[in-house]
């Protein structure tokens, strides 16, 4: 298991330097001298300029600059945002912790309902709960994230029932920690049930195919022919074997939330790692795509080891020595 | 091919529909030009969110009329724009109407639009949006971009991959090494980020075209990738197969047996996975156009007629139907979606 | 007698890999194998199922290429010449599949499959119809496409593909394996002829021993990825050696349970053979020639 999770780390590192590798390529390309662009900038003092100067070594060939940027990521220092002035990795730290709520929130959500939910289905196959069910999953399947946030935000705003946009609505510092976090939680719903709308869907059916599945193998059949109750098959034997799978769909899982969380936050005004990246691009912040992008990556990588992980921990047929 | 029909269409008569459904919507969305009842550029200055037309058959005084008609609309209330109809006169709904001349294509011209009424009345079955543009042309044109960047974008990704994951998977060796790296790391990457940071690569202001290439450009980039890896997956199982190893032992060309035998095997799983990747370009295009990152006004989009919705809650009440672009996304993906899952079913071997 | 094909000392192993890739199992197919084919003697491999049989005829073809050892043809040292060179021994030497239902490509109608064997020949001047009547297909059969064809019709195809351009030398694996009894006399009954109509030499793989030792002067015993014994037919049938051997020409003799091999040293038959003993269990045995061509690899004969 050690050895296992200390390869997988070792795997990574090529991972790192090729993704980080493209992503300053990607920033490199993109026409206009920033340098340039940024000395231009009255707001930023020359000090600073000087600084970064040094730091990524902008006037060096651009494979030293790599290098330099690659050393200075390694410290998580992503260099200085030229819209907001301040270093890159203060403001990711701040949207990605907001992110990472919201997908964790509705990724635990959606895992929630899907999972009873396929059991059900699975277990009813054929019948017409199970063929309501399968409906709504494609309704969640198709529907894109953005038209559900919209839908949803003018729901929201029509009735009122939830506060939109921002994290927060409580602004007095002598606010209780309980009452703060109530706030945050009431702001992180309406982001977090439009994510889980359009997540639960393909879980669902996943779910539900890896159900039926191990229901129907010759192992189950033999626990029915037993005599074994029903409860004790569908949750102890069925369930279990039917989970394994799916483990790795949560790491999966990690890419397709964050790609979904980015355009809902950005339709609910959620101050996340997905509306950062499309400010910074909008106003041309070129440091700031780049942090965001590699820690986009970054989370995928993670999430697909923690996938990883799971499923060897789980899944009796993988035998690590 | 006829067998394929009968085959989809006994294995799920929703799919067979919805094939038939996703023809008839790339087929209207193409030829916009005649279809639609104005361009999608051309403004009514004087009726900004006007509701979906009325089309009438009976008249005030009670008297039917085969050819169906439309009153002009009037403005009653600028600040609330609520509207009446003037039933002063009627204006009867026309067929083979002229008009300005428009290109199908950008080739053959054409004046005749397939209908029409006369000014100053309108017919919008759609309503109108802030300018006064007919939503229902406006879809029917940003219908065609949107489809037809899905469709280019799948083809490029698809060549691509094709080329790139047969080659890794049937040469192995070094060169399937670094392409299929380059390929994980390329995956590493959300793709919306992804998206996102390539766009940042080029100037926010570009004409049309450009951001019609661009999009196509960044679309199959991101999406080459992962179709590439499937190929190859494919490919390296099937060049282990004994009719491969047969074309090979009477020593025929690689080439040949890439193209004569291992290719075409494919074409079932392949066909399936274009048609599942289909939904991905069309969010994609969607996503970036409602961001203001991709096709700009006064082009339509699917995406950008949307984006007017965006952060303007009051719009979105006074004229919801703005919202039917992302019904129409809805309508296709679904589509897509359902005859996806039968082609899974139909096209696989295992089934036959 | 001239010598159409040799192999000396190749070996196949098979990296097997748990399904995410974490831990891999090496598994030898075929292991230090050497022989030889003289032209116009057909030689018979006989071996239980999963014993490398089909391994070795694709390593025999290159189709596979052997980890270690070398292949020689005419004499020629073929081992690790790219595909683009293999061009002479392919047309010369020709393999036919076990399963015909694998063996043709879905999308190709016979006349394709056909067509496409004759690409890399150029003299010949035959048309598909002729080669077609050469199994006994009528023209018509041309236009039709696997899945159209019964089991004995596709490998008389597979069998047309394989005598496209005059070959010298067919390895024929298990040619009827899949086909019921009758379709098996047929087949067996047209590739004789042929033997005799164009001079072909046949390396014949099979474990149906009737078979063999009608078709053949030569016959080789494997057992897991080796050669156990090698000699003429009369050898083998009247004298048969190694304990494997003898317990293939009459099966109901096993004691041993069919189990997975428990140890990974000594002779490789060791868990099944009655008449081990305590040197079995340290050294694998040599293939040694017994009298007259006669190989065995069994310490009882020693
Ligand atoms: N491509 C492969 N990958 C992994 N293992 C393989 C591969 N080909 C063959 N093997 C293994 O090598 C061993 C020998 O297989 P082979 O097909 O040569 O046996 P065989 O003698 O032809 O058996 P049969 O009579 O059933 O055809 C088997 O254990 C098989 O599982
Ligand atoms: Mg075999």
């Amino acid at each position: 298991m050690k050895t296992f999770i200390l390869k997988r780390l070792l795997q990574l590192i090529p991972m790192l330097i090729g993704m980080s590798f493209i992503s300053f390529m990607i920033i490199q390309s993109s026409p206009g001298d920033y340098f340039a662009q940024m000395k231009m900038n009255p707001e930023i003092s020359p000090e600073t300029i000087e600084m970064m100067k040094i730091n990524f070594g902008l006037d060096k060939p651009v494979l030293v600059q790599y290098l330099l940027w690659l050393k200075n990521m390694c410290r998580m220092d992503f260099g200085i945002s030229f819209a907001y002035h301040i270093p890159v990795t203060t403001l990711i730290k701040f949207r990605l912790k907001n992110t990472l709520c919201l997908a964790i929130f509705s990724l635990f959500l959606s895992w929630v309902i899907a999972v009873p939910l396929a059991v059900l289905a699975g277990y009813k196959e054929g019948t017409n709960i199970d063929r309501m069910l399968s409906i709504f999953a494609y309704l969640s399947i198709s529907l894109p994230s953005f038209f559900v946030a919209l839908l949803f935000v003018y729901f929201i705003s029509k009735t009122g029932v939830l506060p939109l946009g921002g994290t927060r609505s409580i602004f007095d510092v002598n606010a209780s920690a309980f009452l703060i976090f109530k706030d945050y939680m009431k702001h992180l719903l309406v982001p977090g049930l439009v994510l889980c709308f359009v997540n639960i869907g393909w879980l669902f059916r996943l779910m539900k195919n890896n159900f039926v599945e191990v229901f129907n193998t010759p192992y189950i059949l033999a626990a029915w022919a037993r005599g074994l109750p029903a409860s004790s098959i569908i949750f102890k034997h069925t369930l279990r074997n039917a989970l394994n799978p799916m483990f790795t769909i949560l790491g999966m899982e990690i890419g397709s939330i964050l790609n979904g969380a980015a355009l809902t936050e950005i339709i609910c005004g959620w101050p996340g790692m997905g509306s950062l990246i499309l400010e910074a691009v909008l106003s041309h912040d070129l440091y700031l795509v780049m942090g965001a992008l590699v820690i986009s990556g970054f989370l995928l990588i993670i999430g697909n080891l923690i996938g990883d992980i799971l499923l060897t921990i789980f899944d009796p047929r993988i035998r690590l020595t | 091919m006829k067998r394929f029909f009968q085959r989809l269409r006994n294995h799920s008569k929703l799919a067979y529909f919805s094939f038939w459904f996703l023809v008839f919507f790339y087929i209207v969305s193409f030829f916009a030009d005649i279809l639609a009842p104005y361009h999608f550029d051309y403004q009514f200055r004087n009726k900004p969110y006007q509701p979906p037309t009325k089309i009438h058959f009976i008249d005030e005084s009670g008297h039917f009329h085969i050819r169906p008609f439309v009153y002009n609309m009037i403005i009653d209330d600028p600040v609330f724009r609520t509207y009446r109809e003037d039933q002063s006169t009627r204006y009867p709904v026309k067929f083979i109407v002229n008009g300005p001349e428009r290109k199908i294509f950008f080739v053959f011209k054409t004046s005749k639009y397939l209908f029409g009424v006369d000014e100053p009345a309108g017919i919008f079955l759609f309503g109108t949006d802030t300018y006064g543009r007919d939503i229902f042309s406006r879809l029917l044109y940003g219908g065609r971009i949107s489809l037809s960047i899905s469709i280019v974008g799948v083809l490029i990704s698809f060549t691509l991959g094709m080329i790139t994951g047969g080659i890794a998977g049937y040469f192995g060796g070094l060169i399937d090494q670094i392409l299929m790296r380059f390929v994980e790391i390329l995956m590493v990457f959300p793709s919306f980020y992804l998206m996102l940071s390539l766009r940042a690569m080029f100037p926010l202001n570009l004409s049309s075209i450009q951001v019609y290439f661009l999009i196509v450009l960044i679309l199959s980039l991101i999406g080459w990738a992962g179709l590439a890896r499937i190929i190859r997956g494919m490919v390296l199982s099937i060049k282990e197969e004994d009719y491969v190893l047969a074309a090979k032992s009477l020593g025929l060309s690689h080439w040949r047996i890439l193209f004569f035998h291992i290719f075409p095997n494919t074409f079932s799983y392949t066909i399936t996975a274009l048609t599942i990747s289909v939904p991905g370009y069309i969010i994609g295009e969607a996503a970036l156009s409602l961001l203001g990152l991709g096709i700009q006004e006064p082009y339509p989009s699917w995406g950008n007629i949307l984006s007017s919705t965006i952060g303007n809650l009051k719009v979105v009440g006074d004229a919801p139907w703005l919202l039917l672009a992302g019904v129409f996304i809805f309508a296709v993906l679904i589509n897509f979606n359902l005859l996806g899952d039968a082609l899974r079913n139909v096209l696989d071997p295992k089934n036959w | 007698m001239e010598e159409i094909l040799r192999c000396e000392k190749i070996s196949k192993n098979f990296m097997i890999k748990d399904p995410l890739g974490i831990s891999k199992r090496k598994l030898t197919a075929i292991n230090n194998i050497s022989l030889s084919i003289n032209q116009g003697v057909n030689t018979g491999i006989v071996g239980e199922s999963g014993s490398g049989k089909t391994t070795l005829a694709k390593t025999l073809t290159l189709l596979v290429r052997p980890d270690s050892g070398l292949i020689y043809y005419r004499g020629n040292e073929i081992t690790k010449l790219p595909d683009r060179k293999l061009r002479f021994f392919r047309n010369r030497v020709r393999i036919i599949f076990q399963n015909p239902y694998k063996s043709l490509n879905p999308r190709s109608t016979v006349e394709r499959v056909i067509k496409e064997a004759m690409l890399t020949e150029t003299k010949t001047s035959e048309t598909v119809d002729d080669i077609l009547s050469h199994v006994g297909l009528p023209p018509e059969y041309k236009d039709k496409y696997p899945h159209q064809l019964s089991g004995g019709e596709r490998q008389r195809v597979a069998i047309a593909r394989a005598l496209v351009g005059n070959p010298e030398c067919i390895i024929a694996d298990e040619p009827t394996g899949s086909l019921d009894a009758m379709t098996e006399i047929y087949i067996l009954t047209l590739l004789d002829e042929l033997k005799k109509r164009f001079g072909l030499t046949y390396v014949f793989i099979s474990h149906n021993l009737k078979i063999i030792a009608e078709f053949c002067e030569r016959i080789m015993v494997m057992y897991r990825g080796h050669i156990v014994e090698q000699g003429s037919v009369e050898q083998i049938l009247k004298n048969p050696l190694h304990p494997y051997t003898r317990l293939l020409w009459n099966p109901e003799s096993e004691k041993f349970v069919r189990q997975q091999q428990k140890y990974n040293y000594g002779c490789p038959f060791l868990h099944r053979c009655i008449f081990r003993m305590e040197k079995c269990f340290h050294q694998s045995p040599e293939l040694k020639d017994k009298e007259n061509g006669h190989l065995v690899s069994c310490f009882l004969y020693e």
